[in-house]
């Protein structure tokens, strides 16, 4: 603030003066110019010559306050409209110069209350027979209009630094009440209510820029808050009853007859469980990673089409021999970009499903299309679908449908496809193929094409 | 062939251990890094078998301080870490190989054969020979008995990789992550689909079969004798 008055004051002491100065020399320049005319009057025609131009101009004044007068070597007046020599003026030290002298005295006119003292600025020239001629102005206007400058550039001054504090007061109030309501939210969040999101008020200033940044955050610290709770979840449940399972059958057998034959059963049961527990544990940690998001993860562009192919290739032997058609439509390039393994690992689990669902001779059908903004994966199979109300249902992290006895697999697969859609920013969509289920996950294409 | 194990879990390495003696191989074992480190430095070793999460050093760290000691041992890292990521930073330190805990022991033994039997000038052959099949790797053909044989370019990889591992045990994992690029368990087994048909070209028509399933661990290509 102490910056904007004095530069204020400055900025406005320059006008005062630059004006001041103009009207000055203004002045200076009528004056200079009457006393060269007066010269040359002089020149040309002697006393009688100057005497005649001073009587001529002070009998008809071309502006008011001009003032003439020619006087002898003792100051008395021989002609002008000036009763007298100024007394201000007397001594002013002059040479018999064509120069002439600059002086400023004040005179009265007028008689009696009407008597008014009046600020003149004159020159007066020395000739040489001893003579002398005083040409001046008054300058009471320029006074008062400097004292009327003065003045209200003080004001000026006085109400800037004013607003200027109130301004910034106001100002600087408005931040911190703004800065506070952040304060207040956070401290909120802090003692544990996640659900406070800072105000935004819709102005798309810089203070709503924060907030809303800092709200994003809040949602993402949210979810992934909300994220951890569901992997406890899924572990307590997926992997808690498996080792239940697994110690029940333990101390079942322990409890019985020692048989070399049962012990040996239950081991390899043991062993067939731990299996699949650890890849159910895998499952989970493979979800909760991509869930998680992209760190970690090398994104790179490729062509979801050879990658499709890839899996093709991988799978077709197994589809033959459980007797199923694959067929496939695939676009010649569909640049996306992707972390091979986890999107080869989520692409194999809708292979994988597929053709576990699908009944004997019946078909699969597999498409990657490309347009210039999208790239899309398809998968549908003839198999018994998924149920419209679980299908929303099974897109939430971690739902698993209702594992049937002789399908195998962590029933954890979809999760994983989710997951990993997200983390490839694709849309996952389920819809009903009738009768069967199609899968597609769009992407959005690539720009840096191959 | 002599064998360090470096693995700070007791039970862990008591199992390593006896298991890896009853194969034939003569076994040291360290609990923690800083021994493991020790050991390892002399150079005594064909293989080392370390835990990725160790006391005092870890393993990571230990693969990498051999390596700038110019140790030559073959090297093979334990991890309860499955992740691709965690895979590529330990072949990176420089571990020839990468198994995920909890493992089977034949998946451990099958690697570990294949490990000891790598030579350092592989890749230099343009022939590869077992019996009587024969392959050409620069002109991509298989012939056996003379006879040619028409492969795809995967089933080609697949066989190349059994050719290069001939009567040592090759698991369905090996032969996902050496041959597909795959590091993550595909729930359907669609190796033993693939091997299968490559058997019906390679074997079909044959008294002698080359590829052999071995139970409960994978598959082994070799001539019967």
């Amino acid at each position: 603030m102490t910056v904007f008055v004095v530069s204020v004051v400055a900025l406005l002491g320059f006008i005062y003066y630059a004006t001041i100065e103009l009207i000055d020399r203004e002045t200076n320049n009528v004056i200079d110019a009457e006393t060269k005319g007066v010269v040359e009057q002089y020149s040309l025609f002697g006393l009688r010559g100057i005497a005649g131009v001073i009587q001529h101009r002070a009998a008809n004044l071309k502006e008011p306050g001009a003032i003439y007068l020619l006087a002898n070597s003792n100051y008395e007046p021989i002609t002008g409209n000036l009763s007298a020599w100024p007394a201000d003026a007397e001594d002013t030290p002059l040479g018999q110069t064509e120069e002439g002298q600059w002086v400023h005295f004040r005179i009265s006119q007028g008689e009696g209350d009407e008597k008014i003292s009046r600020q003149m600025r004159a020159r007066i020239i020395g000739l040489p027979n001893g003579y002398y001629a005083l040409i001046g102005r008054d300058i009471g206007e320029r006074e008062r209009f400097r004292q009327v400058m003065q003045a209200a550039l003080a004001w000026s001054v006085v109400i800037m630094a004013m607003l200027a504090f109130l301004g910034g007061l106001l100002l600087s109030r408005q931040l911190l009440r703004r800065v506070d309501t952040i304060a207040r939210t956070s401290r909120q969040i802090i003692d544990g209510d996640l659900t406070q999101r800072v105000a935004v008020r819709g102005t798309g200033d810089e203070f709503d820029r924060l907030s809303s940044n800092l709200n994003e955050m809040l949602d993402q610290i949210e979810r992934l808050l909300v994220g951890m709770r569901a992997v406890t979840d899924s572990v307590a449940h997926d992997l808690g009853a498996p080792l239940t399972r697994l110690k029940s059958r333990i101390e079942m057998t322990l409890r019985g007859t020692p048989d070399i034959k049962t012990y040996q059963a239950t081991l390899r049961s043991a062993i067939n469980e731990t299996d699949h527990i650890r890849a159910t544990f895998d499952s989970l940690i493979d979800i909760a990673r991509a869930e998680v998001g992209a760190k970690g993860f090398e994104m790179k562009p490729l062509n979801l089409t050879e990658l499709a192919e890839d899996l093709l290739e991988l799978y077709e032997p197994v589809a033959n021999d459980r007797r199923l058609r694959i067929e496939s439509s695939l676009a010649e390039t569909a640049p996306v970009l992707a972390n091979r393994q986890t999107l080869a690992q989520a692409l194999s689990n809708l292979i994988d499903n597929a053709i576990k669902y699908t009944p004997a001779d019946g078909a699969i059908h597999l498409d990657v299309t490309a347009t210039p903004e999208q790239v899309r994966f398809t998968i549908e199979d003839t198999g018994p679908g998924i149920p419209a109300a679980e299908r929303e249902h099974v897109l939430q992290r971690f739902v698993r449908l209702e594992k049937t006895a002789e399908t195998p697999g962590t029933g954890l697969g979809l999760s994983l496809v989710a997951a990993v859609a997200k983390l490839h920013r694709a849309k996952l969509a389920l819809n009903d193929n009738a009768p069967g289920l199609r899968v597609s996950l769009t992407f959005q294409r690539c720009l840096e094409d191959e | 062939m002599h064998i360090l194990v470096i693995e700070d879990d007791r039970e862990m390495a008591a199992y390593l251990t006896k298991g890896l003696k009853e194969h034939g191989y003569t076994v040291d074992h360290a609990a923690d890094g800083r021994e493991g480190l020790f050991l390892a430095a002399t150079g005594d070793f064909d293989l080392l078998i370390i835990d990725r999460m160790l006391p005092h050093t870890d393993g990571l760290s230990i693969v990498k301080l051999l390596r700038e000691q110019g140790i030559k041992s073959r090297i093979l890292l334990l991890s309860a870490l499955s992740q691709v990521d965690d895979r590529v930073s330990g072949l990176k330190a420089g571990a020839d190989d990468y198994l995920a805990k909890p493992y089977a022991f034949s998946e451990l033994l099958a690697r570990i054969e294949v490990l000891l039997r790598r030579k350092d000038s592989e890749g230099e052959q343009s022939r590869l020979r077992v019996g009587n099949l024969e392959m050409d790797l620069i002109a991509r053909t298989v012939a056996r008995a003379g006879k040619p044989i028409e492969l795809k370019p995967r089933e080609f990889r697949l066989l190349e990789y059994l050719m290069r591992h001939p009567g040592q045990v090759v698991t369905r994992t090996m032969l996902l992550e050496g041959v597909w690029d795959y590091h993550f368990d595909p729930q359907t087994n669609v190796i033993d689909a693939q091997v299968s048909r490559l058997r019906q070209k390679i074997d079909k028509g044959f008294d002698k079969p080359l590829i052999h399933t071995i139970r409960g661990a994978g598959y082994s290509l070799r001539a019967a004798d």
